[in-house]
């Protein structure tokens, strides 16, 4: 009898120390929203709060599940107000702790992901999410005239695509065509033409990048850099005309929110048909059977499972002017379609991880009710204790809302070389206009990023 | 005996969850600190590798003996150290500037060479920079030891092949370095050293 009564109190302890309140959709929610509205200031308030430190140069000193999810939300949060250190430093650190994730078993994850919730393991960021985090910290690097550390980053997204072919993620390399344009640039703003073509060659071959033809031009008529794959690119037009001492201004425009995960409850007979509307089978003939058995009783109706929900966006980039003159570019990264495909490819996988969990409640309420019913003779008091464990294992299921909140709907390149001096730069996004001034010197090269206004 | 065995594990679980809090050591009160590696970047116990064997082979060589004997003849040998690129897919500029440093005090302590400031490199850099604008070119290390008067050079790159599989992370780091003489570009010495860092399961 001591020894049921210590497996409840253990069931109770355990749900207690798994389970959040209410997941990460409900957690990110506030920084999220002010991220969306534009103001990052207060967004940072929030990530600060649940990174549990007062500032952001602080990082925290204990490493929570989520740590790593959080330190990129605030890099991103940072970045936007232009503090590109801070922002690298969160990026970095982020970057270090989700490759040892990688890595790790998660043996008491496991075990709460079968019992409670996927919530309940290590992260572990989606293929899109380990090649932005390069993406975005190359952008950071460069915004602060640093190419060295932006090559750096250039090459960490270079292993990582590597290794997400490896491990059969090959479709995400459809991404890269952003991302090989800015290790582009970083080559060649480094003084490394044939390894800045190289990647202006990747970037087209992985489908191209407004104003990267050009690039590709002016890059072979001025040192000569060439590649085999962007021989069609030289062969359709000449480079433009520049200037010896013209200087080198990229413009990165991020707009509006990529879409996030949020609980959803679905009846049961729905969530079986959607395990396997791709064609293969995630749950056994004797699971499937004993989840209508289950349904049939009235004990299993419902499943919990993440869906996503698209954030409607704010503002659209209507214009990127340098001294009044429209800048050529457009639309780079179109994340938010990223995270939606990405997304629809693991939906049978999570549903099934749900269904599993509610069987495997179904079985603890069971075998609680029984060894109560045996102990104590007493048969309403087997099913109350039965109810109770299975009533608190689904209450602590928490379906797995998290992911990365704070990433752009859209990056949009724009792309000149301008007279070396001063210039004013204008961005018009919505009704808003945000304007900066910048000082060029002869040859040298910027890169601009505008990330605050959602 | 049933609940038992179900609940020996969830006892191990719970258990495992809150983990201690961390606390602050010294290395000296704690000397294994500086022996396990924290990350795939390099720390003390590499650099020093790095620094040992590569000082080592500058010390024993031909350009280390030609200073001596220009020291006799009462000839000041000048030389300036140039930054060491980094080429890799670690963020490692600081631990790169750490190495030089070391280089830097040994040089000066030998009494064999005179080391040029590094300081007043940056200065002088820096100036280059805003007088040549789209012409300076911050990897002609040649034309900037013969603005600081220096007839030789310590300069040197760091490359990695790093791969990363389903239970591993390799960075496999080979370190170049030299020492060139000015006015002919005929490199006087140069070391290769290398080290591997991993994450391993």
């Amino acid at each position: 009898m001591r020894a049921r009564s210590l497996t409840l109190l253990l069931l109770t302890a355990c749900l207690g120390l798994l389970s959040g309140c209410g997941g990460y959709a409900s957690s990110s929610e506030a920084f999220r929203k002010s991220l969306g509205r534009g103001a990052p200031d207060q967004a940072l308030g929030g990530v600060n709060e649940a990174l549990g430190v007062d500032r952001p140069e602080q990082l925290p000193s204990e490493k929570e599940a989520d740590t790593p999810l959080l330190l990129l939300e605030r890099g991103t949060i940072l970045q936007a107000m232009g503090r590109y250190a801070d922002s690298a430093r969160d990026f970095q650190t982020a970057d270090g702790m989700l490759d040892v994730l990688d890595l790790s078993g998660d043996a008491i994850g496991s075990l709460g992901k079968y019992l409670f919730s996927d919530d309940a393991t290590l992260y572990k960021a989606p293929p899109h999410e380990k090649l932005l985090l390069n993406t975005l910290n190359m952008i950071n690097y460069l915004a602060l005239g640093d190419a060295s550390g932006a090559k750096v980053e250039a090459r960490r997204l270079v292993i990582s695509s590597k290794y997400l072919a490896d491990i059969g993620e090959g479709d995400a390399r459809r991404m890269l065509a952003l991302s090989s344009y800015l290790a582009g640039f970083a080559f060649e703003a480094a003084g490394d033409a044939d390894a800045a073509m190289r990647h202006y060659a990747d970037a087209h071959a992985a489908g191209g990048v407004p104003t990267l033809d050009d690039a590709i031009r002016a890059l072979n008529a001025r040192r000569g850099s060439t590649d085999p794959r962007v021989a069609d690119v030289l062969a359709a037009g000449a480079a433009p005309a520049e200037a010896a001492d013209s200087a080198d201004l990229l413009v990165v425009v991020q707009t509006g929110m990529a879409p996030f995960r949020e609980p959803i409850r679905v009846p049961i007979a729905n969530a079986i048909l959607l395990t396997h509307r791709d064609g293969r089978t995630r749950l056994s003939a004797a699971e499937q059977r004993r989840a209508q058995v289950l349904a049939t009783k009235g004990l299993l109706k419902w499943v919990n499972y993440p869906r996503l929900r698209r954030v409607a966006p704010r503002r659209a980039l209507a214009a990127v002017q340098v001294d009044g003159r429209a800048l050529p570019g457009g639309p780079a990264l179109d994340v938010e379609s990223r995270v939606l495909d990405e997304f629809e490819r693991a939906v049978p996988s999570l549903v099934a991880a749900s269904i599993t969990r509610l069987l495997a409640r179904a079985v603890a309420g069971e075998v609680s009710q029984a060894a109560t019913r045996k102990g104590s003779g007493n048969g309403l008091a087997g099913l109350l204790v039965g109810l109770a464990v299975e009533g608190a294992m689904v209450a602590a299921d928490t379906p797995d809302t998290r992911g990365w909140v704070t990433l752009p709907a859209t990056v949009s390149v724009a792309r000149l070389r301008v007279p070396p001096g001063a210039h004013t730069v204008t961005v018009v996004l919505g009704g808003e206009t945000r304007e900066v001034q910048v000082d060029l010197p002869p040859g040298g090269w910027k890169l601009l990023n505008f990330s605050a206004a959602r | 005996m049933r609940s038992l065995a179900l609940a020996s594990p969830l006892l191990a679980l719970a258990l495992a969850l809150p983990g201690c809090g961390p606390a602050y050591v010294r290395g000296s009160e704690n000397p294994e600190l500086d022996e396990y590696a924290m990350s795939t970047g390099l720390d003390k116990k590499d650099l020093e590798k790095l620094f040992d064997e590569n000082a080592d082979s500058l010390m024993k060589s031909g350009a280390v003996r030609r200073w001596k004997d220009m020291a006799r003849e009462g000839k000041d040998a000048k030389i300036a150290i140039f930054r060491v690129k980094n080429e890799t897919s670690e963020h490692i500029d600081s631990q790169l500037q750490a190495l030089l440093s070391k280089f830097e005090t040994r040089l000066v302590n030998s009494g064999d060479v005179t080391v040029i400031s590094r300081e007043q490199q940056d200065t002088l850099i820096e100036e280059l920079r805003k007088q040549q604008g789209a012409a300076f070119d911050p990897n002609n290390s040649a034309q900037l030891g013969r603005q600081l008067g220096a007839q030789y050079f310590l300069t040197g790159k760091v490359y990695d092949s790093a791969e990363k599989t389903g239970d591993e992370r390799r960075t496999q780091y080979f370190l170049f370095m030299q020492v060139i003489e000015v006015e002919t570009g005929v490199v006087r010495w140069q070391n290769e050293a290398n080290l591997t860092k991993g994450l391993v399961n």
